[in-house]
């Protein structure tokens, strides 16, 4: 636990100290700006309702997420220390779970900046922070599984574009699938066995002030599901 | 052989989790209403009732919504979506299909819908539910506040489409009664409940369709003949209902000998007196009253809920001993009330209190029973709130459909209790307000990150 820790630290650290975390914040930030802007002051009068800024600005974790964990282990590949890690005491799953600790430091971080539009929101007007609460968990659990995909997406090249390009596109899968497929038909059918597995049908119900068991075991067994996959393609190495 | 056997383990490993993972995901949503529901009210959680009838669900139902998008009603199409997904959560037979009606009119003309509405359809079976009458104007609750009876509807719906059970209400014409097509939207609650609905002229059948359920007899303006009471009372006296509701009449005094003599066949007096109520009344005025409810199964529910009807020109009625009948009162007017007997006096818009006039609380309804127990009659001194102008105030479409359920003997006539909700809170925002924000999310909080991040690559490159 204690080497799992040391991990998670020195993972903290770096993304602390490097310029790459605030440029992904900040175009983070902008974006999501745009849109609270866009939706709370360029329609008149202003709906003062978390929800409906909170659906626009999610799709931004697709890109952020990505850019995010890019670097988490494949930048050990690149720079060779993962021979060293994988010969010092610290274990294969040691060594992700405390990346993916530490990427959880900085979802946590995103989450808080993300707080900043219904800190605004409230100054003009009564806001319903039951709403804002279990959406702002909500928001951790899917920042939370997405980043474990991230991770596993790290881990699968020592180029970091590559893993954040391939990073985005599963994201990008996941997030989509409750759209293909149709409302009728065969189609319809697809649709119904894709729905389940989709990461932003399962947000809804914390925005709407529910605590959903189903959905809180999807994002845990999500982020389980990849950071084993994280674990295996590591390990992989050790075989070559 | 052990790097062979390495990668044979991790890729069974791998294989064994994404099926655990597909499999606990399955099973997990199938579980449906595993959740807690922090919002005010509990308004995602449905009743006994409700689970009930969704888990009774069988065979497959689709619960198509058709909403009309614009700016004023996306809260109300936001509760009418989240409710069905909240039904469908529960049972994987029930699937969710959201249109714009304006976007599918081909389709929305398929299922008969013009306006935007719920349909429930199973096999060949098929309900609609108009979205608009799902939600009333609270009263008292503030600017905003609204009522949300989806649940009620929603569960009826359902509850209708795997119902076997049939039913006709024969409603009398010939006197200036309130036409059916001026009860447009209680015949589609009634035929949802798989009853249907037909007029018939007496003096053209001859006597009362023999597959009548009951007879109605709703605002009469002229009294009905006495061939007519004859061919009733043997209709009645065979086993029929009567579902009678009168309204004013400037001669009712005078000339309603036949109708008064069928209410008092049931021991129900009609006094010709019109209520004025100027206490329990709405802002339309004094010949309006909001009744208090007597104890039976057609109101229980109904005062549980708060829901009470509206009544507009309601005649006071008086219900005497009769050996043969037991009557209940349904509901009467306030204490403060009378009844204005002088009805000259009233068309010249001049009512007040003198001693003619009986002073309330004045009883508006009454249920009969056989002396075994057996539902016979409702006979109520308000007609208008049936007609389509009116039945969709207050608790007047609940009041009538339970008054009817009752005497057709369907006990479970559903009344769930309304969800109080609130529309969006909004604010209007000056342009220095606007000014601000777009500082603060657009401009200063991004410029803050990049700011970091600018003397953070600085400092490393000089390093």
């Amino acid at each position: 636990m204690r080497r799992l820790f040391a991990v998670c630290q020195k993972e903290l650290q770096a993304y602390l100290w490097t310029p790459t975390t605030y440029f992904a914040l900040a175009v983070y930030m902008l974006l999501t700006g745009l849109l609270f802007y866009t939706n709370f002051v360029m329609y008149q009068p202003s709906i003062l309702d978390y929800r409906l800024v909170l659906g626009d600005t999610l799709s931004m974790l697709v890109f952020v997420v990505p850019l995010l964990t890019m670097r988490l282990v494949a930048e050990e590949f690149r720079q060779g220390t993962d021979e060293l890690l994988l010969t010092s005491p610290v274990s294969v799953t040691e060594m992700i779970v405390g990346k993916f600790l530490a990427s959880l430091g900085m979802l946590l971080i995103l989450v808080l900046c993300s707080l900043a539009y219904p800190v605004v929101m409230s100054f003009y007007g009564s806001l319903d922070w039951t709403l804002v609460f279990t959406s702002v968990i909500g928001l951790f659990m899917l920042g939370a599984a997405m980043m474990a995909i991230g991770l596993f997406a790290s881990t699968l090249s020592q180029h970091q574009m590559m893993s954040s390009v391939v990073g985005f596109i599963i994201l990008l899968v996941f997030w989509m699938l409750d759209s293909f497929g149709g409302q009728t038909g065969a189609s319809a059918a697809v649709q119904q066995w894709l729905e389940p597995f989709s990461l932003t049908a399962r947000f809804d119900s914390f925005t709407k002030g529910l605590l959903n068991g189903a959905d809180v075991m999807y994002y845990v067994t999500v982020a389980v599901l990849f950071l084993l996959f994280s674990i295996q393609v590591v390990e992989r190495k050790r075989w070559r | 052989m052990k790097k062979w056997l390495g990668h044979t383990n991790s890729v069974v490993l791998s294989i064994a989790a994404v099926g655990i993972f597909i499999l606990l995901t399955l099973f997990l949503r199938s579980l449906g209403g595993f959740q807690l529901d922090l919002t005010a009210g509990k308004q995602y959680t449905l009743s006994d009732q409700t689970l009930t009838t969704i888990q009774g669900v069988k065979e497959d139902v689709r619960l198509i919504a058709f909403t009309v998008s614009t700016s004023q009603n996306q809260k109300l199409n936001r509760d009418v979506t989240d409710m069905l997904n909240e039904y469908a959560k529960r049972n994987n037979k029930l699937k969710v299909e959201q249109y714009d009606l304006n976007q599918e009119p081909l389709l929305a003309k398929q299922y008969g819908v013009t306006s935007a509405s719920i349909v429930l359809v199973q096999g060949e079976k098929k309900r609609v539910i108009d979205i608009g009458s799902l939600f009333t104007q609270a009263q008292g609750s503030g600017e905003g506040a609204y009522q949300f009876t989806g649940e009620e509807k929603l569960t009826s719906g359902l509850l209708g489409l795997s119902s076997t059970r049939q039913g006709k209400v024969v409603f009398l014409t010939g006197h200036e009664e309130i036409p059916l097509s001026q009860m447009t939207e209680l015949s589609s609650s009634l035929s949802q409940d798989n009853v249907k609905t037909e007029e018939v002229q007496l003096n053209q059948a001859g006597s009362v369709p023999k597959d009548t359920s009951v007879l109605a007899i709703v605002g009469p303006e002229r009294d009905i003949s006495a061939t007519e009471l004859k061919s009733i009372r043997t209709y009645l006296n065979d086993g029929g209902k009567l579902f009678m509701a009168l309204g004013f009449h400037p001669n009712m005094g005078s000339d309603w000998k036949n109708l008064d003599a069928l209410a008092a066949d049931y021991g129900v007096k009609d006094t010709h007196a019109i209520v004025v109520d100027q206490e329990q009344t709405n802002t339309l005025g004094p010949l309006w009253t909001v009744p208090t409810f007597g104890s039976h199964a057609i109101t229980d529910k109904l005062a549980a809920s708060n829901l009470y009807p509206v009544l507009s020109l309601s005649i006071a009625l008086q219900a005497g001993e009769q050996k043969d009948w037991k009557t209940t009162l349904l509901m009467k007017s306030s204490a403060a009330s009378y009844g204005e007997t002088n009805i000259q006096g009233l068309l010249n818009n001049e009512t007040e209190k003198d001693d003619k006039d009986p002073q309330g609380p004045l009883n508006l309804g009454y249920a009969v029973e056989g002396k075994e127990g057996k539902p016979k009659a409702v006979i109520l001194g308000t007609s208008a709130l049936l007609s389509d102008t009116e039945i969709s105030t207050g608790g007047n479409r609940d009041f009538v459909l339970n008054s009817l359920n009752y005497v057709q003997e369907h006990s479970d006539g559903l009344t769930i209790r309304p969800r109080q909700e609130q529309d969006y809170k909004v604010a209007y925002l000056t342009p220095a307000q606007a000014k601000t924000i777009l500082t603060i999310s657009v401009i200063g909080l991004p410029l803050l990150f990049a700011v970091i991040g600018i003397l953070l690559w600085w400092r490393r490159r000089r390093a």
